[in-house]
């Protein structure tokens, strides 16, 4: 059968474990109003795509060089802006340069569309040990991390006067939101990313009362969503991102019907 | 004896600026043990700034700062919002904190004095404005804490609301010998056994006890050029209150 193909077990072994890591982080972007976060790093990083091509590296480490160097630049200018504006403004910048390249350099010739909306074919077995140790990492980070990020996320004053070192935890934060966005930018798409990262969490939103079951229910419904979108999209042929997107909005929906009848 | 003196937090010739705009302007203040000290002004004043500086949130520009060492401040925030989509209950929410030995600290006597009990399972984003004030001030006491510093607390809250609190606040002062620093922008309500009152209008404009203030009329306090479109309504139905 074609569906059980190797390029299909690494796919759905890579979106699993992209799933466990990014659901639990999309909650916290939620709890910390920064939706437009993972969008903006996504933006920029097709100038790390750009740049692998032509340097002819793997694009995944360009990638994450710039989605980095992105990140920073917002943490060093934030003292003197406010973050949504210097987001739209570096991450449209990024963008730009990384559009005018592909334009003037003539000689390559990029499957942009492969980035823009993730293509199951360019995962490797690579891919795949990189994102599982980065989901482990990632866990454990939440997990040591639990009590001061959520005092942060519920009110910043209230957190330092407890003592939290606030601006550690948001670098810290940025910083996972980059190395993620840049491994998983394969799979789900640039222009999608930020989708896999929401929906899921909203979702979990719709049913739980505790912070520590939004994460869970958020991680279950984007193990379902990503798995039933990578078969979907083996079945008919199509890119992997729409396929994981639109078996979330399904998820979603659902969830409201749910927590309608159970509030009736 | 000595200890009694010693003030908990004490500011000399403090000044915050941000950019060219100077919003603190040579404060030199002390908190002594026991005591309640009220802060008002008009808004845009730098209350709640001058709480931030007191907190350690804020570093001053100018002027230095000494706290006792170790001191244990509660800190009840102007009124918080809840992000909504973060699911939350008063029990998540109270047993969040950070560095408290939990062993240390009477939770369900806090709970039950604030009389959160009966909405423990509830989410933060359900109760009302006095099961919220009440939250944040069971919040603060499980520091433990020689000091609460409190913002604005009765915003939201009506006459009979703010009545309660004041009561709760004072029974559980007592009880624990906490000192305060209170901010209010309503004159007419500062605590009855407050200690020293501050005029905060960027610089300090007066102090002393509240019965000296209250002779003085609240525009000439500040010097603001205002006529005096609002007036106080003494509603002589609810005198039994105080």
């Amino acid at each position: 059968m074609i569906l059980f193909n190797d390029f299909m077990v690494y796919a759905l072994i890579c979106g699993i474990a992209i799933a466990l890591s990014m659901c639990p982080i999309g909650c916290v972007v939620l709890w910390k109003r920064m939706t437009f976060l993972g969008d903006a790093i996504a933006h920029s990083a097709t100038l790390g795509v750009v740049l692998g091509i032509i340097l002819n590296i793997n694009t995944t480490y360009t990638v994450l060089l710039i989605s980095i160097i992105f990140v920073l630049t917002i943490i060093y200018l934030k003292k003197h802006h406010t973050n949504d504006t210097l987001l739209a403004i570096f991450s449209q910048s990024f963008l730009a340069i990384g559009l005018l390249i592909i334009s003037i350099v003539k000689y390559i010739r990029i499957d942009i569309m492969s980035y823009l909306f993730g293509d199951l074919l360019m995962v490797d077995l690579n891919d795949i040990i990189i994102i599982s140790i980065l989901t482990i990492f990632i866990l454990l980070w939440l997990y040591f991390r639990w009590k001061l990020l959520l005092s942060a996320a519920i009110n910043e004053d209230m957190a330092m006067v407890e003592g939290i070192n606030t601006k550690v935890i948001e670098f810290e934060f940025m910083l996972i939101m980059a190395v993620l966005i840049s491994f998983s930018i394969k799979i789900v798409g640039i222009l999608l990313i930020s989708s896999m990262l929401v929906i899921p969490a909203a979702t979990a939103r719709n049913l739980s009362h505790t912070p520590k079951q939004m994460m869970v229910y958020a991680t279950i419904f984007g193990i379902l969503s990503v798995s039933s979108g990578i078969i979907i999209s083996a079945l008919f042929d199509t890119p992997s991102g729409p396929a994981i997107v639109i078996s979330s909005v399904c998820i979603f929906i659902g969830s409201l019907f749910a927590k309608n009848i159970v509030s009736i | 004896m000595n200890s009694l003196k010693q003030p908990l937090i004490h500011c000399h010739k403090l000044s915050y600026s941000q950019g060219s705009n100077k919003i603190l302007d040579n404060i030199t203040l002390e908190v002594l043990p026991r005591s309640i000290v009220t802060i008002i002004g008009p808004n845009g004043g730098g209350k709640t700034t001058l709480i931030k500086i007191l907190l350690g949130i804020l570093k001053p520009t100018m002027g230095e700062i000494h706290r006792k060492k170790n001191i244990k401040i509660g800190y009840m925030p102007q009124k918080i919002i809840f992000n909504k989509q973060l699911p939350l209950t008063v029990r998540n929410f109270l047993f969040l904190n950070y560095n408290i030995d939990y062993s240390n600290v009477d939770i369900f006597k806090i709970i039950s004095d604030t009389s959160l009990t009966h909405i423990i399972d509830q989410q933060v984003h359900d109760i009302s404005g006095g099961e919220l004030q009440r939250l944040m001030l069971a919040k603060a006491l499980l520091h433990n804490p020689e000091l609460m510093i409190l913002d604005e607390p009765l915003q939201g809250l009506d006459i009979k609301g703010q009545n309660d609190f004041y009561l709760l606040l004072e029974k559980i002062r007592l009880e624990q010998k906490i000192s305060m620093v209170m901010v209010s922008h309503d004159l007419y309500t500062v605590i009855k056994s407050t200690n020293h009152v501050i005029c905060l209008n960027k610089h300090i404009c007066c102090q002393g006890l509240p019965k000296t203030i209250q002779k003085q009329s609240y525009d000439n306090l500040f010097g603001l050029p205002i006529d005096s479109t609002l007036a106080y309504y003494k509603h002589h139905h609810h005198e039994d209150i105080k």
